[in-house]
C-alpha cells in the first residue's frame, strides 16, 4: 500500500485524536511509522494499525474505515480540487474514478495498487459499484463515497447489496443521490 | 516533578517524531533519485530507438542502418566491440566488415579470428541467437562452453557478450553481437530494447529486399520489352521490305493487279508498326527512358511542313486546312521530332473527327512571366467531345469512347504520348470542346527549353572515306543476324549503286571489315554473338578498322550513345532506304560508281552528268567512239551510256571494240539513241547491251537512264560479289 494513505490516516488521527493517538497506534500496531508518500508499505501494517484504531476507539474495524475514507476525502479533495471542480453531482464524479482518478494517482505514485470498479449504469437513479479487491476495503470506498455526496452537498443512499466480506465474491455498491433541500 | 517528567515524555515523542519524519524524508529521496536514474536509461533507451528508427528510414543502404545500430547501441551501453553477422544463402551466419571496435589495434586479434569463421545454427553466441530467434546473454565469453572464439577473447581481454538477431518475419536475416571488458550479469532492460533494435532493423532489410524485387522486376519488364520490339520489328521490317521489293517487281513487269493488294500490305504492315512504335515510346516514357534532342529551329517551315504531310488525309473526309502562322515567327529550342510528332498527331486527328470542316491551325507567340512561349493550336468543326470524354482524353490507352477505336483506328494512345512530350520540353497540351461544335487543342512549349533535359551529344562529323578501289562501286559490310534483313538492304544498296557484302554476326563482320575494307559498314545492334555496341568499340579500335564509317541500322533507339561510339549516323528500323543510300552516298561521295557517257550531242551529255551526279555518279565524257575508247584506257567505268550515231566512231564501231577487249567486255552498255532501229541494227548490237533507249522527253529520260543504269549495277554486283 502507498505511503500516501499512512500519511492521510496519519493526518486525519492527529487532527481529531491528537498526537499522542497516533503515537499511541503506531505502538500498539508496532509498526516503524516512518512513511513516504512515494513509498510502498505491507498491507498488513495498515490492517494493524486499522486493528489498533478499533481497539483504541472502540469501534467495529469497519466503521474506522469508513470513518478513515469519510474524513480523508476532504484533504484530497483540498489537495487536488480540480478533479472534483470538474463535475456538479456524485455520479458523474464517481464514474471519473476509474479513467481519470485512479489513473492521475498512478501518474503521481507509480506502483499504486487502485482497485477498478465495474459500473453499472442501467438505471439513471441508481449507481451500481461493482468493486473487487484482495484488501476488501469496500468500506473505504463508502467513507470516500459518504464524503463525497457531502461535498457535492448531496442526500445519499448507499448499500451493499453484496460483500465479500459477507461471503459473496464481490462487492455491490448501491449508490443513488439526491440534491439536498434548502 | 510531575510537569518535568511530562515534558521529558513529550521532548522524548518528538524526538521519535522527528526521527521517523527524517527516515521518511531520506526513503523519499532514495525514491525519487531512483526515479530519476530510471528515467535517464528510458530516455537513453528512446534516444538510441530514435536513432535506429531514423537510421532505419534515411539510411541508403542496409550497411550504413547496421554501422550506426553498432555504434549507437555501443554508445549506449558503452561497450567497446559490436559486430554485424550476415545470413547467407545456405543458413550460415557468416562475418561481415562491419565492425564498431573502440580501439581496432587492441582488438585486432579477435576481430581476425571472428571474420574467419561461420556460424551454424546453435554454435557460438551468434549461433544461439540463429537458433532461438531472441538476444542471448553470456556473463562471460572466456568462461563459456559454447564460445569457440574464447581464446581470442582472453587474448583481447573481452569478457561479457549479447547478441541479438534481426529479424525478418520469423527469419533471423543477421545477428549482431557486442562485447564489454568486464563481465556482466544479464541486463534485461538492455536485451528488452535490443529485440526493438533487431526488428527496426529488420525492417531496413524488409525493405531493401522489396525494393530490390521491385527494381528487378522493372529490369526485367524493360528487357522484356526491348526483346518484344526486337522480335515484333524485325518480322515487320522484313514484311514492309520484301512486300516493297515485290511491288517494284509487280510494277518493272507490269502486274498491276498484284500493286494495289501489296500496297495494302505494306501499309497494314506499316500501321502495326506504328502501333508498336506508340506503345513503346509510351514505355519509354514511363521508364524515364526518352532522350529528348533539343536545338533551335524555324517554327514557321516546321509547321508548314507538316501541315503539308496531313494535306491528303484532310481531303479525304473533305476538310479544309487552314494555316494561319505569321512567316516571321522566328526560332525556338525544342526537339522539332517530338514537336512534329505532336503536331501531326493533333492535326490528323483532327481531320479524322472532322468532315466537310474546316481545321486551322495558328501558331503565335506570348510573353508570359514564365518566358516567351511559342502556342500552336489546332481547332476543327467536328464531332467535339463532352466534358466526361475530355477528362480521359489524356489517359493512356483511352480514346474518347471505345468505340472510337472501332470506328476511326488509331491506338488511343498518340495524344498521350504526344502531351508527355510536351510536358518533357516544359509545357502542355490542352483542349477545349464542345460536342457537336468541335475542339481545339493546343500545345503551349517555351520558346527557350526550360528543363535541362539528358545532355545532346553533338554529332561527331562522319570520317572521311578510306582509300577503297575507285574502279569500284564503294564497297558496304553490312552486318545483320537477320536474314531477312541483309537480304532487303542489299536489295536496295545494290540498287543504290552500292556493292554490298553481308555478315550474320559481330565476329564474322569484325573479320570481313579487316579483310574487305569496305568503304562503310550498316551495322545492326541486337545481335546473338556480339552485341552491336562490342562490334562498334572493336572497329574504332582496331587501327586497321577505325576509319571505316560506321552506319548503326536499328530498332534500339539510344543515338547519343552510337555517336558517343563513333558511329557515322544513326538509322532507327525500318530504315528509309532513300535516307541511307543518301547518308552511304555522302560517306562515300569520294568514290562514286564510274559512268562514261559517250555522246556527240553536248545538251544530252550536260544533261545526263547533273543527273547522274546527283545520283551519286562519278561521269566520264566523250564526244565520240575514239575518245571513249581513251577514257576507258584511263578509268574503267562501271557501266556506259552510248549513243549510236556519231561522228569519227560511231556506236556500233565502238561496241565492237568493247567486245574485243576482254577487260571491257563485262561493261553493261546502255545504248540511247533517237534512231529507230533497224532489224539490222539489232541484230549488229545483238544482246550485248542493256536496255536501248529512245531519245524522247527528256525528263523521262534521265530518270530511265538512272533507274536502269542501278538495275544494271545491281545485276552486276549480284554476279561479281558473293553475298555470304
Amino acid at each position: 500500500m502507498k505511503g500516501v494513505v499512512f500519511n492521510l490516516l496519519e493526518a486525519v488521527v492527529r487532527r481529531d485524536y491528537g498526537d499522542d493517538t497516533w503515537e499511541a497506534l503506531l505502538e500498539a500496531a508496532n509498526t516503524d511509522g516512518a512513511y513516504s508518500s512515494l513509498g510502498n508499505y505491507p498491507d498488513e501494517e495498515m490492517m494493524k494499525l486499522v486493528g489498533a484504531a478499533s481497539s483504541a476507539l472502540k469501534m467495529p474495524a469497519d466503521d474506522v474505515v469508513r470513518w478513515f475514507g469519510r474524513n480523508a476525502l476532504p484533504l484530497l479533495a483540498n489537495k487536488h480540487p480540480h478533479f472534483f471542480a470538474a463535475h456538479k453531482s456524485t455520479r458523474p464524479f464517481l464514474l471519473t474514478l476509474n479513467d481519470v482518478i485512479h489513473s492521475e494517482v498512478r501518474k503521481l505514485y507509480p506502483g499504486a495498487d487502485v482497485p477498478v470498479f465495474s459500473y453499472d449504469t442501467s438505471s439513471s437513479e441508481v449507481l451500481l459499484m461493482h468493486y473487487k479487491s484482495p484488501r476488501k476495503l469496500c468500506a473505504l470506498a463508502e467513507g470516500f463515497i459518504e464524503a463525497t455526496a457531502a461535498y457535492y452537498a448531496e442526500e445519499l443512499s448507499l448499500d451493499q447489496p453484496e460483500c465479500m466480506n459477507r461471503g459473496d465474491d464481490k462487492c455491490v455498491l448501491r449508490v443513488s443521490v439526491k440534491k439536498a433541500r434548502g | 516533578m510531575e510537569s518535568l517528567n511530562d515534558a521529558d515524555i513529550q521532548l522524548a515523542r518528538l524526538k521519535k517524531r522527528l526521527d521517523r519524519e527524517q527516515r521518511a524524508r531520506a526513503e523519499s529521496e532514495a525514491i525519487a533519485e531512483k526515479a530519476l536514474s530510471e528515467l535517464y536509461t528510458k530516455k537513453k533507451e528512446i534516444e538510441l530507438l530514435q536513432l535506429i528508427t531514423v537510421a532505419a528510414n534515411e539510411a541508403s543502404t542496409v550497411d550504413d542502418a547496421m554501422r550506426t545500430a553498432l555504434d549507437g547501441v555501443c554508445a549506449h551501453t558503452r561497450w567497446p566491440v559490436g559486430h554485424v553477422h550476415l545470413k547467407d544463402s545456405a543458413g550460415v551466419l557468416v562475418s561481415t566488415s562491419l565492425w564498431h571496435l573502440d580501439n581496432s589495434e587492441r582488438y585486432k586479434t579477435f576481430r581476425k579470428a571472428t571474420e574467419a569463421m561461420t556460424f551454424v545454427p546453435s554454435i557460438g553466441l551468434p549461433g544461439r541467437v540463429l537458433e532461438e530467434r531472441k538476444p542471448a546473454w553470456i556473463v562471460d565469453v572466456t568462461k563459456d562452453d559454447n564460445f569457440p572464439r574464447s581464446k581470442a577473447a582472453q587474448d583481447t581481454g573481452l569478457r561479457a557478450g549479447f547478441a541479438f538477431p534481426v529479424l525478418v518475419g520469423e527469419e533471423v536475416a543477421a545477428v549482431m553481437e557486442f562485447f564489454s571488458d568486464e563481465p556482466a550479469e544479464p541486463d534485461d532492460a538492455v536485451l528488452t530494447i535490443m529485440a526493438h533494435v533487431g526488428s527496426q532493423l529488420g525492417r531496413v532489410i524488409e525493405r531493401r529486399r522489396a525494393e530490390d524485387a521491385l527494381k528487378l522486376a522493372s529490369q526485367h519488364k524493360s528487357q522484356f520489352l526491348a526483346n518484344m520490339s526486337h522480335e515484333l520489328r524485325t518480322p515487320l521490317n522484313a514484311i514492309i521490305g520484301i512486300t516493297e521489293m515485290l511491288q517494284e517487281d509487280a510494277r518493272d513487269s507490269d502486274r498491276g493487279n498484284e500493286f494495289e493488294p501489296l500496297d495494302r500490305v505494306v501499309r497494314a504492315a506499316r500501321h502495326l508498326l506504328a502501333v508498336i512504335n506508340d506503345i513503346l515510346d509510351l514505355s519509354k516514357i514511363e521508364a524515364g527512358k526518352m532522350d529528348l534532342h533539343v536545338s533551335s529551329f524555324e517554327i514557321a517551315p516546321v509547321v508548314q511542313d507538316v501541315v503539308n504531310t496531313v494535306g491528303t488525309l484532310a481531303a479525304k473526309n473533305q476538310n479544309s486546312l487552314k494555316l494561319e502562322c505569321p512567316p516571321d515567327m522566328g526560332f525556338m529550342c525544342a526537339d522539332q521530332t517530338r514537336i512534329r510528332q505532336a503536331l501531326l498527331n493533333l492535326i490528323s486527328n483532327a481531320a479524322k473527327f472532322t468532315e466537310n470542316g474546316t481545321v486551322t491551325i495558328s501558331v503565335s507567340r506570348t510573353i508570359a512571366e514564365t518566358g516567351e512561349w511559342v502556342v500552336i493550336s489546332v481547332s476543327d468543326t467536328g464531332i467535339g467531345l463532352t466534358a466526361e470524354q475530355k477528362g480521359r482524353l489524356f489517359q493512356d490507352f483511352v480514346q474518347a469512347d471505345a468505340s472510337t477505336t472501332r470506328r476511326y483506328g488509331g491506338t488511343g494512345l498518340g495524344l498521350a504520348i504526344s502531351r508527355r512530350f510536351c510536358q518533357m520540353m516544359g509545357g502542355d497540351i490542352t483542349v477545349e470542346s464542345e460536342p457537336g461544335r468541335g475542339s481545339t487543342f493546343t500545345i503551349r512549349l517555351p520558346a527557350q527549353e526550360t528543363q535541362s533535359q539528358a545532355p545532346v551529344l553533338p554529332k561527331s562529323s562522319p570520317p572521311t572515306l578510306r582509300s577503297t578501289d575507285s574502279q569500284r562501286a564503294p564497297l558496304i559490310l553490312v552486318i545483320d543476324d537477320d536474314d531477312a534483313v541483309r537480304k532487303v538492304t542489299t536489295h536496295f544498296l545494290t540498287r543504290e549503286g552500292f556493292a554490298v557484302t553481308t555478315a550474320s554476326g559481330g565476329r564474322e563482320g569484325l573479320r570481313l571489315a579487316r579483310e574487305l575494307q569496305p568503304a562503310a559498314i550498316t551495322l545492326d545492334i541486337m545481335m546473338p554473338d556480339l552485341d552491336g555496341w562490342t562490334v562498334l568499340a572493336a572497329i574504332k579500335g582496331d587501327p586497321a578498322t577505325a576509319g571505316i564509317p560506321v552506319v548503326l541500322m536499328t530498332i534500339v533507339d539510344e543515338k547519343n550513345r552510337g555517336y558517343s561510339l563513333g558511329a557515322a549516323d544513326y538509322m532507327v528500323k525500318p530504315v528509309d532506304w532513300s535516307g541511307l543510300s543518301g547518308v552511304l552516298r555522302s560517306i562515300c561521295k569520294s568514290a562514286g560508281r564510274g559512268v562514261l557517257v559517250v555522246d556527240d550531242d553536248d545538251a544530252i551529255r550536260s544533261g545526263l552528268r547533273r543527273a547522274l551526279h546527283e545520283g551519286g555518279w562519278q561521269v566520264a565524257e566523250a564526244e565520240n567512239g575514239r575518245v571513249a575508247l581513251a577514257r576507258l584506257a584511263e578509268a574503267q567505268p562501271d557501266v556506259i551510256v552510248l549513243d549510236l550515231m556519231m561522228p569519227e566512231m560511231d556506236g556500233f564501231e565502238l561496241l565492237d571494240a568493247l567486245r574485243s577487249n576482254r577487260a571491257w567486255r563485262e561493261i553493261p552498255v546502255l545504248v540511247l539513241t533517237a534512231k529507230d532501229l533497224t532489224d539490222d541494227d539489232r541484230a549488229r548490237l545483238n544482246g550485248g547491251i542493256e536496255r536501248i533507249l529512245q531519245k524522247r522527253d527528256r525528263q523521262e529520260l534521265l530518270s530511265e537512264v538512272l533507274d536502269v543504269l542501278d538495275r544494271c549495277i545491281e545485276r552486276r554486283r549480284g554476279e561479281s560479289i558473293a553475298v555470304p
